[in-house]
């Protein structure tokens, strides 16, 4: 699904990480684990397309939908969840159907709180919020920034169980953490960046 | 043929999504509309109190207070539809999904340009009750929709990569006034004859310089911020 060799990463002429190679087939989960500022965020912005690395190339089979969840929620803060799901829809071209979007809506307890403004939301509701607007798309490779970071067990155990589920519908996701522990357990492969940053 | 139909008619689709997201946002918060207009409200009071009606060559006066007032007011605006998109990061999920950068920045220009019309509107109506300035030509339209065009791409341009790299607001306000010296110029030019009823073959050839500079400001916009955005990467 994806192929990347020799990924390199610079800023202001401090090299953040190098010799990163790494393939992610069908149905995977690939865990990126490393402390603060190790270039989880850079690699994962290398993975979605949003940045370019220093050197290597990177492979996506052809067709491939690819969605990203940041750090930031990534919302129209004054739009409510539904308006900024429709929105991104709406722009994408790609929407899951009417029932799975519900399903994801109840797992992750926004049923009730679709039409509320993502300012009138607590940080874990616009995380779930920032979750579900990522599935709506229903892409093949879901690129994950600390998705479980302020989310409280009963949401870090449902969003688990949705990744298990859509894991099953052949989806592949690319999830960072600063938490082993957690995306050790659910991962096929993992990555630790202290391995590929300069000492 | 089919294919590239498709894809025209996907862009104007996107266009519309994005422009119909900006005036959504703004008509919701009314934060960028309502501080401008107050701005714009209080320029034309302090020169109503200024400059007395029976002043000598009060037209001429009243042609350029108008423009300079639209133009700072078209900085509020741009940089306020910009940073809709920038504050939480949203761009980067717009970008990611491959809108192109010509049809962002055109719906920019064009969700700019609608909400400059309104102040605009309130602009010439202060004008209107202020100073008694009234427009028996209604070319002034045609020139207040030419001059918007133009303001509306150029404060674009510069209102993304100034937010873009984090430079201050001052410089925005700079930058813009080179750029849109040329429609100023020819904007109070043909204001003034229009206002003095003045030789219309004149004012044509002002009208027809603005839409040169449109087209310009347009397609160089549009190819600029592709360019900008690539090199982001």
């Amino acid at each position: 699904m994806i192929k990347a060799n020799n990924l390199s990463k610079s800023f202001n002429g401090n090299r953040i990480f190098s010799g990163i190679d790494l393939s992610i087939g069908k149905s995977t989960v690939f865990g990126i684990v490393g402390n603060n500022g190790s270039g989880k965020t850079t690699l994962l912005k290398i993975i979605a397309g949003l940045i370019n690395s220093d050197t290597g190339s990177i492979k996506l089979n052809e067709n491939i939908k690819l969605d990203f969840l940041g750090h930031e929620n990534m919302l129209y803060q004054n739009f409510s969840i539904l308006e900024n799901i429709d929105f991104f829809s709406d722009i994408s071209g790609f929407r899951i159907s009417a029932e799975s979007q519900d399903n994801i809506e109840q797992a992750l307890g926004l049923k009730n709180i679709v039409k509320k403004k993502i300012s009138e939301l607590s940080y874990g509701q616009r995380k779930k919020a920032s979750m579900l607007r990522s599935l709506i798309s229903g892409p093949d490779l879901l690129v994950l920034d600390e998705p479980f970071s302020n989310l409280d067990c009963e949401s870090t155990d449902s969003f688990t169980t949705i990744l298990k589920t859509l894991k099953k519908e052949n989806k592949s996701f690319v999830i960072s953490s600063n938490r082993k522990d957690i995306v050790g357990s659910i991962s096929d492969d993992l990555l630790n960046m202290e391995d590929f940053n300069e000492s | 043929m089919n294919h590239s139909s498709d894809n025209i008619m996907r862009d104007i689709k996107i266009l519309y999504s994005l422009t119909k997201k900006d005036l959504k946002l703004e008509f919701r918060s009314l934060s960028t509309i309502l501080i401008t207009i107050v701005f714009a409200a209080l320029i034309v009071v302090l020169f109503n109190i200024a400059f007395p009606f029976g002043v000598a060559q009060k037209n001429e006066i009243i042609s350029i207070i108008i423009w300079v007032v639209f133009l700072f007011s078209s900085l509020i605006v741009s940089s306020g539809m910009i940073e809709l998109d920038t504050k939480d990061n949203s761009l980067e999920l717009i970008l990611m999904y491959g809108i192109k950068s010509e049809i962002y920045f055109l719906s920019k220009s064009l969700s700019v340009f609608i909400i400059l019309s309104i102040v605009q509107l309130t602009i010439f109506s202060l004008f209107y009750v202020l100073f008694q300035l009234s427009f028996q030509n209604p070319i002034i339209i045609l020139v207040a929709i030419l001059t918007n065009i133009g303001i509306s791409s150029i404060t674009v341009i510069l209102g993304i990569l100034s937010i873009r790299n984090n430079l201050n607001q001052n410089i925005l306000s700079i930058l813009v006034i080179p750029f849109t010296l040329p429609y100023l110029l020819g904007a109070v030019e043909v204001t003034n004859q229009l206002s003095q009823a003045g030789n219309i073959n004149y004012v044509l050839n002002s009208i027809y310089a603005l839409v040169a500079f449109d087209l310009i400001f347009l397609i160089t916009g549009s190819i600029l911020i592709g360019v900008y955005f690539k090199l982001e990467k």
